[in-house]
Order: C-alpha cells, then sequence, then structure tokens
C-alpha cells in the first residue's frame, strides 16, 4: 500500500492507483482521490474526488469502500468533508492520521467511542512511521463493512423538500450550482454548512480531548522564524540559492558519468559494428539524441527531491505566501511562484508542477509563461555565443552577460502573463484563499517514490519521443546522400535544403542557412544548435567538452558569409542569444504541455507565441543595432 | 451588549487579536467555500501575520492556517466581543 501524499491542497490531481492483497489473498484496487474541502466543489481537482465517490465517471467504478484519511491535528475541518461522504451510505473506514502532531498540540482520541457514535472503524495512525497500517488492512479485508449511521440533524422544512429525492447524496447537492436538476440556494447551503460544523463539533465532545490547554505550537514558533518580515524572505532567498547551486554543482557529477556512459557506448557500437548508415544512425541518431536528454535526468531527480522535501514538511505553501503578492501584480497568485522556479533548471518539471494550481486559468498561465524562462538547456548556447559574441570578456562581465539574459527571460515571463491575464479575463470566482499546512517531519519513502515516479515518466519520454525525433533529425541531414564531405552532405541533405529555404525568413536577423539548420534542429531541444554547428563546421572531437568547445568557438568566429564578411559577427550573437532567450524550441517541453493541457491547441500555441516573440525580439536587435551603427 | 457591539472588516483586524466571525459582506463571492473552511459566525478569528510584502495576511479558524488576501479579507465581518 504505497501512495504519494502531498502536504499541499491540491497536489495529487492525477489518479494515483495501486493494490494490494487482503487477509484473505484477495487483490484490492486502492485509488487515491486528490484532497478536497468539500462535496461542493470548487476545482477540477475536488470535482475529481465528488464524480468518483458519487460514481459519475465513466472511467472508474463508484469504489466498494472509501478510506477516510482525516488529519488528527485539525479533525474537525477534515470531517466536514469526512461526514458528506459517510452520509452517501457507501461503507467507510475513518483514518485518523497523523496522530503525532495531534499529541503535540495537545489532542488525543477515544477511538472506540467515536466509532460506536458513526457505527464504522476508526483507526488512530501516523502514516509517516507506518503505525496503523497493519489494522487498515485488516479492516479493509473485512466484507461486511458497514456504512455509516452518522446524519446531521436537518431542519423540518429542509427534509421535506428532501422527501421528494431518493438519492442520498441529494443533501449535498440539492443546491448544487451548474447542476440541472437542483437549484441553487446559497442561503440554505450557507445554512447546511453551519450544520453540519455544529453537528461535527457535537461529535467530537466526548471523543477527543485537549489534555494541554497549554501546549506547545511547533508550527507556530516555526513560522515565527519562517515568515518573519525580514529573516523569512532571506531564508526563502537562501535555500533556493541552495538548491539551484546543487543542480548546478552537484549534478555536474552524475551528468558527466551519464555523458561518459553514452560516449563509451557509442564508441562501444562504433567498434563492433560495421560501418554504414546503420551505425550512424545508432551512434550519431539514437545515442547521440537520447543520451542528450538523458544527462538533465539528475537535475530533473534533485529539483524534484527538493520540491518534495519542501511539500512534505508545508514549507512550499508557506513560499507561495511570501511571493503571492509579487504573483499578484500578473494577476497570478503564490501557487504560480514555485513551478515557475523550478521552470529555470527545466520548464518539463515546472509545467508538471503547475498542477499544484487549483485554477485552471492560472494554471494555463502558468504553463504557457514556464518555458519562457532561461533553463539550463539554453546554458549551452548561452556558453558558447557570449564569448563568440565579445572574445575578450573577463569572467565577471560574461557573467553579467548571462545574468542579463536570464533577467530578459524573467521580464518575458510577467510581460506575457500579463497579456494572457487580459486576454483570458473571464469572470473569475479563484480563490487566492490557501491552507497553510501544519509541519510535519517529511517522509523520505514517499520523497523517493515521487521521485521515481517522475524520473520514470521523464525517462519514458526520452525512450519515445525523443528517441523518435532524434532518428527523423539524423535521418534528414543524412539524405539524400550526396557527398563524402560532411559539410557538402549537410548543405544538400533535407535538413540543409530546409536551412536554406528559410534562409529569406531568418536574414533579417543576421542569420545564414547554416545557423538556420542549427535554429531548426534545435527545434527539439536547444542544446542541439552547440552540437548542429559542431557538424555543420566540421570541428573534430577534442580531448574534453572544453576543448572542443574552444575549437567551435574558433570555427565559428572564422565563418565567413559568401561575400567574406564574417557570419558570427557581434550584432548576430547577441541576435541570437535573444532569440534563443524566447524561442520555445524544446520537444519535451511540447510533449508535457499536450499532456497536461489534454489537448494540442496549447502547444501549438505556445510554439507559435515564443517563437515570434523570439523572431520580434531578434529583429530588433539585429535590425535596430545596424540603425546605431554596430555590427 | 448587541448595541454597542463594533464591527469591522477582518482586513483590519491587528495581529494576534482574537476576534470572532460576524457575517460577510453582501454579494461575498465563495462564501460557501469560506465556510467550509470553517469561517462561520460565532467562530474565534485571528490574524498571525502579513506577509512579508505586506498582502496576504495569515489568518487561523480552529487549528486551520489559511492565507487570505486582504481584499478577499474585505469581505468578512469580525466584531471584538465574545459572547461566550
Amino acid at each position: 500500500m504505497r501512495q504519494k501524499v502531498a502536504n499541499y491542497p491540491g497536489v495529487t490531481v492525477e489518479r494515483k492507483e495501486g493494490w494490494f492483497l487482503d487477509q484473505h489473498g484477495q487483490k484490492q484496487r486502492i485509488l487515491d482521490l486528490p484532497g478536497a474541502y468539500s462535496l461542493n466543489a470548487t476545482s477540477p481537482d475536488e470535482e475529481i474526488l465528488r464524480d468518483v465517490i458519487l460514481g459519475r465517471r465513466e472511467d472508474t467504478p463508484k469504489p466498494d469502500v472509501v478510506v477516510c484519511v482525516v488529519d488528527a491535528s485539525n479533525a474537525e475541518r477534515h470531517f466536514f468533508l469526512a461526514t458528506q461522504i459517510m452520509e452517501l451510505g457507501i461503507p467507510t473506514i475513518v483514518v485518523l492520521n497523523m496522530t503525532d502532531i495531534a499529541k503535540t498540540k495537545g489532542i488525543e482520541f477515544d477511538p472506540q467511542k467515536l466509532s460506536d457514535s458513526l457505527g464504522v472503524p476508526v483507526i488512530l495512525s501516523n502514516a509517516s512511521a507506518r503505525e496503523g497500517i497493519p489494522q487498515l488492512r485488516v479492516e479493509l479485508s473485512n466484507a461486511e463493512l458497514k456504512a455509516s449511521k452518522h446524519r446531521v440533524p436537518l431542519p423540518e422544512e429542509l427534509l421535506a423538500k428532501l422527501q421528494k429525492s431518493e438519492e442520498p447524496e441529494d443533501v449535498h447537492f440539492l443546491y448544487e450550482p451548474n447542476h440541472p436538476d437542483h437549484e441553487f440556494d446559497e442561503e440554505w447551503q450557507d445554512k447546511l454548512v453551519a450544520l453540519r460544523y455544529g453537528a461535527v463539533r457535537e461529535l467530537f465532545r466526548d471523543v477527543s480531548y485537549k489534555i494541554d490547554e497549554g501546549a506547545r505550537n511547533p508550527t507556530e514558533e516555526i513560522d515565527r522564524f519562517a515568515l518573519h518580515p525580514v529573516f523569512g524572505p532571506i531564508l526563502g532567498l537562501g535555500i533556493m540559492v541552495g538548491i539551484f547551486y546543487l543542480i548546478f554543482s552537484f549534478a555536474s557529477i552524475p551528468m558527466d558519468a551519464i555523458d561518459a556512459t553514452f560516449a563509451w557506448l557509442g564508441e562501444q557500437v562504433g567498434n563492433f559494428m560495421p560501418e554504414g548508415d546503420l551505425r550512424d544512425l545508432i551512434t550519431d541518431g539514437i545515442i547521440a539524441g537520447v543520451g542528450g536528454v538523458v544527462i538533465f535526468l539528475p537535475q530533473i531527480l534533485i529539483l524534484f527531491f527538493f520540491i518534495g522535501l519542501m511539500e512534505d514538511t508545508g514549507y512550499l505553501s508557506r513560499i507561495a505566501f511570501m511571493m503571492d503578492r509579487l504573483m499578484s501584480w500578473v494577476g497570478l497568485s503564490g501557487k504560480s511562484f514555485l513551478p515557475l522556479l523550478s521552470s529555470y533548471a527545466c520548464a518539463v518539471p515546472g509545467i508538471m508542477g503547475a498542477r499544484t494550481i487549483e485554477s485552471p486559468k492560472d494554471r494555463l498561465i502558468t504553463i504557457l509563461v514556464a518555458p519562457l524562462t532561461s533553463c539550463s538547456a539554453r546554458l549551452p548556447v548561452y556558453l558558447l555565443l557570449i564569448p563568440a559574441m565579445a572574445p575578450n570578456l573577463s569572467p565577471l562581465q560574461k557573467t553579467g552577460a548571462m545574468l542579463g539574459l536570464y533577467v530578459l527571460g524573467t521580464a518575458g515571463v510577467f510581460l506575457f502573463a500579463a497579456i494572457f491575464n487580459k486576454v483570458f479575463k473571464r469572470e473569475s470566482s479563484t480563490l487566492a484563499v490557501m491552507e497553510l499546512p501544519t509541519y510535519k517531519r517529511p517522509s523520505l519513502q514517499s520523497i523517493g517514490l515521487q521521485m521515481w515516479e517522475r524520473g520514470k515518466i521523464f525517462l519514458r519520454r526520452a525512450g519515445t519521443v525523443i528517441l523518435g525525433i532524434s532518428i527523423i533529425l539524423w535521418a534528414l541531414e543524412t539524405y539524400p546522400k550526396t557527398s563524402d564531405d560532411p559539410t557538402e552532405q549537410l548543405a544538400n541533405s533535407f535538413a540543409g535544403k530546409v536551412g536554406h529555404a528559410i534562409e529569406p525568413l531568418i536574414e533579417p536577423l543576421g542569420y545564414d542557412w547554416k545557423i538556420g539548420i542549427g535554429l531548426v534542429t534545435s527545434f527539439a531541444a536547444r542544446e542541439v544548435f552547440v552540437s548542429a554547428m559542431a557538424v555543420t563546421y566540421h570541428v573534430e572531437e577534442g580531448d574534453d567538452d572544453d576543448s572542443t568547445m574552444q575549437a567551435l568557438l574558433a570555427k565559428i568566429q572564422d565563418a565567413k558569409r559568401r561575400d567574406g564578411t564574417p557570419v558570427f559577427t557581434p550584432l548576430t550573437c547577441l541576435s541570437l542569444l535573444v532569440f534563443y532567450v524566447f524561442a520555445m524550441q524544446c520537444m519535451s517541453t511540447v510533449a508535457i504541455v499536450k499532456r497536461e493541457t489534454n489537448s494540442w491547441r496549447w502547444p501549438l500555441f505556445q510554439i507559435g507565441y515564443m517563437t515570434a516573440a523570439a523572431w520580434i525580439a531578434a529583429f530588433m536587435v539585429y535590425q535596430g543595432g545596424k540603425l546605431l551603427g554596430f555590427t | 451588549m448587541i448595541a454597542d457591539r463594533q464591527t469591522f472588516p477582518l482586513r483590519d483586524l491587528k495581529p494576534n487579536v482574537i476576534a470572532v466571525v460576524h457575517d460577510f459582506v453582501e454579494g461575498t463571492r465563495n462564501r460557501i467555500r469560506f465556510a467550509e473552511l470553517g469561517l462561520l459566525p460565532g467562530r474565534e478569528i485571528q490574524v498571525l501575520r502579513k506577509a512579508p510584502l505586506g498582502d496576504p495576511l495569515e489568518i487561523q479558524v480552529g487549528e486551520t492556517l489559511l492565507s487570505i488576501r486582504k481584499r478577499e479579507a474585505e469581505s468578512i465581518v469580525v466584531s471584538l466581543d465574545h459572547e461566550s
């Protein structure tokens, strides 16, 4: 019985399924549903919960048993939903989870009494220490589970209305907004909420004890520092910088290992296979293409470890709380901050992280602007073009130039978020209210499980989408066969023809057809631009990455146009840098946006608007620069 | 007591002063959701702190901690006197 649980409301938007063997050796399916505040759903993830429990979803059978996992440290609020579910007449098991935290708050329970008054089994548990799991397994093996007898006492007036209906859920949905059969009556709904809270309070009067009134409140003690007006932001910034430092520094060790493994693999294939197209396809197409993407796995795992850690402890919501104001300037909420921040490492996990955003509009805008952040795949491009643009920069000036590109990308995020916010504006009833969960000890098991899930998704994509594109690109550069000279071959290949074909389009930006090949081939992944330039300019393999880069740098600085002027003038390099800041150029992102938005519409729109923005910005830089007398 | 009860919007409540939820401003959007989160008339409520940038507010209702924007806190009316 392993499931991903996150201490961040709305995280489990996805269906999570598992199974276990009960005591009779029967296989039982478990479905982990997203958390919710009420059956009266206000967000997509809450709708999933409501629809599955009511059997309204065609893809999921109505559950036989519902296990209500209730936060014992805030049982009253969580019992609001639990009693709603219990009144539907479905057999229920109540698990009072996080009893350790409740204990630190001085709250204890009498599970037997609670079980007696509800008429269903009640289990005390502490899932991070795996307490209570055996009892749950025993209860789930019981075929005689009953529905709860608990009912919120209703006034005559409401009972009279309910007599007309036959469905037990109607008590919750008699006034469900937007439901064809129900009239929505806010006043009644409001009364119903108050009645339910009253009933829950009554229920707990006899079964929970505040044993220690003056108990310490660790969450408040931590927040006094973590949300302090001065130290709070410093701590948050420190943690962010630390995570990014680890992603860039620590990840390089496994990344080098992966790089070396793929290089070794390519060498082995090169040694064992006879020369020919098939060997080239495997080494230059498949191994180089897939390896170029798999190399980002360590960064993604490190990022997900820290996101998981912050989610699980409850700190993530604190960051969202502190950043809410900043995000509200462009019409978003604090919940968008972390997915966008993650996108600086890689937009793919960032876009997946946008699931934590309840508002569909906010989530869509976040997904649309996330690839504008300067992700790590842009780094190789920046690292090649900055020295090409200005060879005599000091390291400090280079860092400044790099930082400038990051600032430009960030400005793009805010600009387009603001534009989309205006364009998609509709009468929105989005709540910015967000729960700040109680801090708890992180479960390394659940974080590990999450990393494994994400890693698997990432690798599966590398084995499918990226593999396919790598093969296609290789073929486009290899056929039709015209010459043994790699440069000649490239010029006359399909890719070369495409480069020539788009030349008129990119000439106003200061690029020639060879750069065009780089742009087209790097459509799958930005860093391919560097390897495309290496192939185009026929750079020999160096001893290590650095010397290859140096050799490539020397080659492109020597490159001449047909009229003898250099190709990579400072202005062309700058224009290219600006182009890469804004351009989409990432198949993985296209694939993940398609998956997350469940349509081709948004990834296509994203390619369109980002490419247009990149072209316009590069055009303005190049033409503007020329007008000002730069070359 | 009722006569001199002073009501004011939640956004004007000073941090760490315990107040009681009185009502919602007429036409409050999502008032059902607020109620479901535990913001019910008669409930004790307090503002724990402002976010470092001044907005939103962190509030406590029962055992629940919520982040709520000042604009949203505008529509929740609280009072200082305790009936209990």
